[in-house]
Formats: structure tokens, sequence, C-alpha cells
């Protein structure tokens, strides 16, 4: 799956060290805490062996002081002598009771002969089992006093300090030998899942850059944050793509819209001096004259209001406005027109929808909207103008039952100077649209066309 | 009316003073805010036209410091921009109304004379509006012309409203957007005419004789 090269390059990753270093951290943290509980343990079990042999031995000598050696020999003599039998110290070592001894200089006189141990707290092995062939190891403490007498007490190393042990042996196995290659290897994996998507997603912009605008990463249908990425990224990069038509168009557009009523100018001008001897003629082609410049104008203006939109100044003086009234108000200005056209405009409004917004704006998108119906739809037909609620806020319907536009030209009718009219001899600049779409992107409101409908269908969805 | 120009394109300046000559009134006209700075105090003139881009200082600035030097006379501002902050900077500054370049001269004629009439203190807001037997009155928002009462939509009677109130004046159809409707946009279509027309329909074609006329290439005037 991965070549050698890509995981050296892994390993070298960032997040491949980052990943690394984390679970270093993880795994001697998590060994300290483990090792101090074990030690804390082994301790705890060593006081309690040492105590237990102290007591016995102090018992002894105490006996011995106040009683004296016979009589303390006499007391332990009842069934086996005073010296015991070997046999019997697999019981007392299988009983975690202590072994005795006392010796009156180099002669054990009670107790088990072979027990051995060194001045003060030491270690001893003893032989256990019929041909003493078995050793146990053994806690020793040896207290001597007057006459040459000793007392020694052995004590057989509890289970608990073998667990102990054996718990910090187990968790120092686990930690370092199972769990950090386990976290190493899922670091690995991890850093390489990470570095494919990464490497995908630069790829497709290595791809944009080398001139396909086209290139897009690879998505899927996961809700993951790479998928969110790619989707971003995607989004961005259709928006580049927008752009750059868009740049295209303009061009044409400039080109066209702009030259057309200079050239109808230039023609009126010609005209003039052709006429300089009808004052009445004359006036007649000053007033063409400035309705082309108008035309000019026009397009300028909307050309630096798109501007101005586009820069995003605007939103500084959003405030609650009532979407509902703005609406209802335009709808209601161009409602006469309509009529004066012979055509119909049902109005559907649900009162007081407020969103934060640019009132001036709102009322030149519907305007714009229902210029684009004049413009568009057939005569004497229908169009109508609705806000309602809707989940997230309001959606404001603008449409009509007209000719429609085919669909291959959905996507892009939001363009600057992107005209349907191919000759361009359609009312308008090519620039309505591409207004009301950049108000709706300032208030973000997402604008749509309905595709299996009849006639033009826009909804405008806006978070109240 | 005299009237101080500022304004450092020459074509623009001898446009504007054309077209005030032709009206009968009197223009000057300097081309730096320092001259203007001279020219200004005083009640000499009736109002200013002021550029927004001139050579040695931004023409906001130079409102700003005429206003600190108490100087009261109306100023319009000229400007080849049309965001709407430097409209709100204009009017902030001190300036009493803005025109986007290239404008009719018909228009930037209309504003003035409405500059001049709102400056005047005494004529404050009178409740009834009077052209001829017209009549219109603000606190009942009752229309009558001679004894007929006349049923106005809320837009055809601030229209009327707008018109009466410049009686005698041209009244553009950017002043109308502006005042009526309250649009810093321009819509293609022509809703202006639209209304207007619905409004004439009311108050003048039932009556023989027209009190609103078309001004061709600028707007309307009411008069009797």
């Amino acid at each position: 799956m991965l070549s050698a090269n890509s995981s050296m390059q892994i390993f070298t990753s960032r997040i491949f060290r980052i990943a690394a270093m984390w679970s270093l951290i993880f795994v001697v943290a998590l060994g300290s805490l483990m090792g101090v509980y074990g030690w804390a343990q082994l301790e705890r079990a060593q006081e309690d062996e040492i105590s237990h042999l102290q007591e016995r031995v102090d018992e002894i000598v105490n006996e011995i002081r106040h009683e004296g050696l016979e009589e303390l020999i006499e007391n332990y003599s009842d069934e086996f002598g005073p010296l015991w039998p070997q046999q019997e110290a697999e019981y007392f070592i299988e009983e975690s009771e202590v072994l005795l001894l006392v010796t009156v200089g180099e002669r054990a006189v009670l107790g088990f002969a072979q027990l051995s141990a060194d001045l003060g707290l030491s270690y001893s092995d003893y032989p256990i089992g019929d041909n003493l062939e078995d050793i146990v190891e053994l806690r020793t403490l040896r207290v001597d006093f007057g006459d040459d007498i000793t007392v020694s007490g052995g004590l057989a190393r509890s289970d608990e300090i073998a667990n102990a042990k054996s718990f910090i042996h187990q968790i120092a196995f686990w930690i370092f030998v199972v769990l950090l290659p386990l976290l190493l290897v899922y670091g690995f994996l991890l850093s390489g899942y990470v570095i494919s998507q990464l490497r995908g997603l630069s790829h497709s912009l290595a791809s944009v850059e080398g001139g396909n605008i086209e290139a897009r990463a690879a998505t899927s249908d996961s809700h993951d944050e790479f998928n969110q990425l790619a989707l971003d990224v995607n989004k961005m990069l259709s928006q580049v793509g927008r752009l750059v038509r868009n740049l295209e168009n303009v061009s044409v557009g400039v080109a066209h819209d702009l030259k057309t009523p200079l050239t109808k100018l230039d023609h009126r001008l010609q005209r003039i001096e052709h006429d300089l001897n009808s004052p009445d003629d004359i006036r007649v082609h000053v007033e063409a004259s400035r309705s082309h410049l108008q035309t000019l104008l026009n397009t300028f203006n909307a050309l630096l209001r798109l501007g101005e939109i586009e820069s995003g100044r605007r939103r500084d003086q959003f405030r609650k406005i009532s979407l509902s009234e703005i609406t209802e108000d335009v709808a209601d200005t161009f409602q006469a027109v309509f009529s004066e056209q012979g055509r119909t405009l049902d109005v559907s409004i649900i009162p007081e929808i407020s969103i934060d917004g640019d009132a001036d704006l709102l009322a030149q998108l519907v305007s714009n909207l229902l210029e684009n119906v004049l413009d568009h739809a057939k005569a004497g037909g229908t169009a109508w103008v609705r806000l309602q609620r809707n989940t997230s806020g309001a959606v404001m319907q603008i449409g009509d039952d007209g000719p429609g536009i085919p669909a291959p030209e959905h996507a892009r009718i939001f363009e600057r100077f992107y005209r349907l009219d191919k000759s361009r001899q359609a009312p308008g600049n090519g620039l309505g649209l591409s207004l009301v779409a950049s108000i709706a992107q300032l208030h973000g409101a997402t604008i749509s066309l309905h595709k299996d409908q009849p006639g033009t269908v826009f909804d405008i969805v806006f978070k109240t | 009316m005299h009237i101080l120009i500022v304004e450092d394109d020459a074509e623009t300046a001898d446009f504007l003073l054309r077209g005030l000559k032709e009206a009968g009134d009197v223009a000057e006209w300097c081309s730096t805010v320092e001259e203007a700075l001279l020219m200004a105090p005083g009640k000499r003139f009736d109002a200013i036209v002021f550029d927004r881009m001139l050579p040695d200082m931004d023409g906001i600035n130079a409102v700003r410091l005429l206003r600190q030097a108490k100087v009261a006379t109306p100023v319009i501002m000229l400007t080849a921009m049309s965001g709407i902050d430097d409209r709100v900077d204009g009017l902030d500054a001190g300036a009493d109304d803005y025109m986007v370049k290239p404008f009719a001269f018909s228009e930037l004629y209309a504003r003035l004379k409405a500059l001049l009439r709102r400056r005047q203190p005494l004529e404050s807001e009178p409740t009834q509006l009077q052209v001829g037997n017209l009549q219109l009155d603000r606190t009942t928002q009752r229309v009558t012309r001679g004894d007929q009462t006349i049923d106005l939509a809320r837009r055809e009677y601030k229209i009327l409203e707008l018109l009466m109130q410049h009686k005698d004046e041209v009244v553009t159809r950017t002043m109308l957007l502006e005042r009526v409707w309250g649009y810093g946009f321009d819509p293609r279509t022509s809703i202006v005419q639209t209304h207007v027309s619905r409004l004439r329909n009311k108050i003048d074609k039932p009556f023989d004789h027209e009190l609103i006329k078309t001004v061709r290439g600028a707007g309307y005037v009411i008069s009797e």
C-alpha cells in the first residue's frame, strides 16, 4: 500500500513525530504511575513481614529475660522435645509462621536447628523436603544477648511480595513491549492516512495551479473533517472558476455593452453634423445621444455598485429590518407597472419577518428580480412574489409562468454580463442578476432556480 | 441665486457656470480649497457646489473646515464615486446634499432650489398645501380639488405632497426615488413614470386644467 519512499516520508512527517512523542509521553506517564503503585504495594508487604518477624523474636527474647531459658524450653517442648523436626518447618512455612531457633554458644537448644541467621535483619536459604533438596528463601532476624544466647527467627517471603514484584514486571512488559509499539504503529497508520488525504488535496490544487481549472479533490459521502475540507476546497475552486469565467464574460461584456452605445452615440454625432441646419432634428439626436450615454452610465453604476457590495463594506451598516415590509413595498410599486402592461403580479407576504440587513440593497434585490420578470416573461402572464417562514428562517420566491431558462444556463445566469439572449438585443445589461446574487451572498442568503417547474422561479432562502 | 462653484475641472465648471447664467443666477468659480476658504465666509453666497476631489485637499475635509469656521452656507457635494460610505461621509462632514457625477444640470438645479427652500426658517412646514384649486391637508391626509375629494394610494399621496412642497420647481425622477421610495438605486423600470401617471389620472384627468407637467429629461413640476 505504501512504498518504502512514502514510509520514510511518514516517519519524517510532523504528524508522525507528534504522534510518536505523545505515545512516548503517554507510556512514560502510565508506566510511572503503575510503577509507583507497585512499589508502594511492595513496601507495605515488606513492612508487614518485618514487623511479624520482629514481634515473634521479641516475644521469645522477653520470655527468656523474664522466665529464664529453661522455663522457655520447657514451655515449647511439649510435643516434639526442644528441637523440632524438619517436617514441621514446611508446615510453618506454608502457614507463614516464624521459624525459631535459640542457641547457647554453638549449641541449638530450642527450635529448628537448620536455621542459620546473620546478626540483625538478613536473608538466608533454608532447606526443606524429605532429602532437604528444596531451598526456601527466608527473611531472618537474629538477636544476641548475654551468656552467648542467640534468638533467631525466619519467615518465608510472603505471596504478597511476590505478587507485587510480578505485578511490576507485568506492567513493564505490557506498557513498554506491547502498548508502546501498538501506539507507534497506530501513529504510523494515522499519519499515513492524514498524509495521503492531504496529498490528494495538494495534488488537485497543484493541478489547478497547472491550469486545469476544472480539477477537483476527490470526495466521499462521509462526514469526516477531510471530506469536509475537500468539499470546502472544491467549493473554493468552483468559486475561483466562476470568477475566472466572470472575468471572461466581463471582457466580452465590456467590449460589447459599452461599445454598442458608444457606436450609436458616434452615429448620432455624425447625424448632428449632417443636420446642422435643422434645430428640430438636432434636438432629436441630442435626446437620443443622452439616452445612449445614460445606458453607458447605468452599466458603470451597476459595476460600481457590484464592486461596493462585493467588498462587503456595507455589512457594517446592517441592522434589524423588516424583510416583509421591504418586499411588500417593492412589490406594491411594481404591481402598478405590471397591471399597466396587462400582466398580473400576485403578492403573498407573511408579515413581520425580520432579518439583519441593508434595506436599500434588499429593495434592489426584489426590484431586479421583478425587472427580470418584466424583461423575460410572456406578455399577459402571471408572476408572483411570496415570502414565508421556513424552519431556518425565511424563503422568498419570485417566479413567473413564462418560457423559463434552459437548464444548462442555470449555473451561469448570475455571472456578470451573462445574457441568455446572445444577440444582446433584449433590454438589460446582464448585471441585474449578478447584483441579486451578490446582495443575497452579502446577506448570507442562498439563491436557487427551480429546475423542474415551468417558468422562471427563484428561491432566496434567508436565515433569520 | 448667488452660487460658488469649487471645481478643479474647467469643463465641468464651465458647464455649471453656463447653466446657472442661463437660469438667471450669478455664479463664481474657484478651483482650489484655499481660494474657496477665502471666498466662502460671510453671507455673499446662497449655496456652494463643492467637488469631492480637489488638488489641494479632499472636499470632505474642506467642508469640515468650512463648518468649523462657522460658515453655514448650504453645500452640495459632487463626487465621481457612488458608494454609500462616501455619501454618509459627505453628509457627516456638514454637506447638505450629495450628487454623483455625471449628473444632469436640471437635477443639480432642482436640488439647489430645494436646498435654499429648506433653509428658509420661517416657512416651517405648513399643514395646508395648495396649488390652484388643488388642496392637500397634511394632518388628515385629505386631498381635494374644487369640491371633490380625491382618494390617493399611499405612494401617490407622497408624490403629490413632494411636488406641492416644491410648487413651481422641478422635482427630478431621482429626487422622487430618494424621497418617496427611499431607494438609493435606480430601477431600470419606469416606476416613477408609472406612479406619476396614476396620480395624474386621479387629480388631472377628470378636470380640464392640468396641474402636473412633465419637464422633458428632467422630471415633473406642479404649477397653476
